[in-house]
């Protein structure tokens, strides 16, 4: 099963020109200084940004294919994403971020909460569930943002520039954490990240992006031998 | 102790004078006012039944109108921060016009659409027998044109200030638009709906130009505090004074209740 992205994407006088593959399991980094078109990248697969030409297709079903007009909305495509801070909804209580995807599924509220409960010990959030976001430190808001992205059981899981804003001491404690809760993740792992200790630490498979284009693309084995 | 006095021997004069000068003249005003109210005769004044008319009418009418305008406002402010397409710069200088425009040249503007023969008004007449022209909803019509601006103006800043993706966290979530509007958005720009809406509300109770225009002076129908006061001023000066303090009690227990509630401390700054 693969995750095809053959696209451009166009936003102003930028342009992103993309034609990746990736593989179930795979944990891949995307490098790249700021303005890349990185985070374009996740944006597009995550069906936030449609894109401008090409195809996307996830598993076998096109996501987005400009071609024949087709447009799978971001409600329906299986994808989670975690952003930096994890902006989590400062609105509601932790685990009412947690459930969020559930209940946006019309599931009871009681029902949504025994069937995150397995994740939420996963990721030792127990504690946690009726603080007010902005009670938590930086680790912690990450964690609970992993957890809202998984409740869904999402095949693709992306995360943008996730350990940016931590301090180096966290930032060593989520790298671990992170590399646990991947490894249990079956689906497809794109992270962002402009760090090459992150990418180094966490990923399988290393692409690096400039100006919207692909400038290297390899194992992370490979990716230390160049550096 | 030590370091404020040192700012304060740093505070240039000539801005502090002139400064004080513009200070004492928002103040003066004031205290004119309630140097000249017939104090003895407030309850009887406000008790009045054509005064207690009046300050219900505004009250009621400019209620409405914040109502009105967050349902319609919303939505506009809404497309306006968040939505691409065309006609987008057009429709936002369009809100913003009423503000700047004289009131007066807007209720000129609704008795010519509105009115019995009017753009819409003589369809509204011939086909329903709708005559909006000096009735409580002409009253509200007029609010509604000057006050809107203010509460789409403030919520589609907050909804520019918040970050979209957190929206689309909660799409790729499987949160619909709506879903996503009513359970993520709307709740996050809450201090600014508010504000927005006590905006408007105070700009609604105040309004005069658009009112007289569009929806006349008839007591007890049409006639707001605003207009009341301004008619007092020439048969009864005294009533006048007493329905302006009554005004400023309202427009400063707005400002309290913003400031202190919703807009932040804005506490800063050189301390003296």
């Amino acid at each position: 099963m693969t995750l095809v992205t053959r696209f451009a994407l166009t936003r102003g006088s930028f342009e992103l020109n993309v034609d990746l593959s990736f593989n179930e399991g795979e944990v891949v980094a995307i490098m790249g200084p700021n303005g890349s078109g990185k985070s374009t990248f996740l944006h597009a697969i995550a069906g936030l940004l449609p894109v401008t030409s090409g195809i996307l297709i996830l598993d076998g079903a096109t996501l987005d294919d400009e071609a024949s007009d087709a447009f799978i909305d971001p409600t329906q495509r299986t994808v989670g994403i975690v952003f930096q801070g994890g902006l989590l909804f400062e609105t509601m209580t932790v685990l009412d971020n947690i459930i969020f995807g559930l209940r946006a599924r019309k599931i009871k509220r009681a029902d949504a909460v025994t069937q995150a409960e397995p994740l939420i010990s996963q990721l030792g959030l127990t504690d946690f569930l009726e603080r007010q976001p902005r009670e938590l430190s930086g680790g912690q808001a990450q964690r609970v943002a992993i957890a809202r992205a998984l409740v869904t059981q999402p095949k693709v899981l992306l995360l943008d520039e996730p350990m940016s804003g931590l301090d180096t001491s966290t930032r060593q404690l989520i790298r671990e954490e992170f590399r646990e809760v991947l490894a249990g993740f079956a689906g497809y792992q794109i992270l962002v990240t402009h760090d090459s200790e992150d990418a180094i630490a966490i990923a399988d498979r290393i692409i690096e992006l400039d100006h919207g284009k692909v400038i290297w693309d390899g194992t992370v084995a490979d990716y230390r031998g160049k550096k | 102790m030590n370091r404020s006095r040192r700012h304060r021997q740093k505070l240039p004069w000539q801005i502090v004078l002139i400064a004080a000068v513009a200070a004492a003249f928002f103040l003066a005003p004031f205290v004119g006012l309630i140097w000249r109210t017939p104090w003895s005769k407030f309850t009887d004044i406000v008790t009045r039944r054509e005064i207690r008319d009046a300050l219900w009418l505004s009250i009621e009418t400019s209620l409405i109108t914040s109502v009105i305008c967050c349902i319609f406002g919303v939505p506009l402010a809404w497309l306006l921060a968040r939505v691409e397409f065309p006609g987008r710069r057009f429709i936002r200088a369009l809100t913003t016009l009423s503000m700047v425009l004289p009131p007066v040249v807007g209720g000129i503007a609704l008795l010519f659409t509105f009115g019995r023969r009017g753009l819409i008004g003589q369809y509204l007449d011939r086909w329903f027998g709708i005559r909006l022209p000096f009735t409580m909803t002409a009253v509200v019509m007029a609010q509604c044109f000057v006050a809107m601006p203010f509460l789409v103006l403030t919520v589609e800043a907050a909804l520019r200030q918040f970050d979209s993706r957190y929206e689309g966290v909660a799409r790729t979530l499987g949160g619909s638009r709506w879903y996503v509007f009513r359970r993520i958005t709307l709740p996050s720009i809450r201090p600014s709906l508010f504000a927005g809406f006590v905006l408007a509300w105070a700009r609604a109770l105040g309004e005069f130009g658009a009112t007289i225009t569009f929806a006349g002076n008839l007591p007890g129908t049409t006639q707001t505090m605003p207009l009341a006061t301004y008619v007092a001023l020439d048969s009864n000066p005294e009533s006048a004074l007493i329905l302006s303090l009554v005004m400023i009690a309202i427009a400063f227990t707005i400002l309290i209740v913003l400031r202190d509630r919703w807009l932040g401390r804005t506490d800063q700054g050189v301390p003296l």
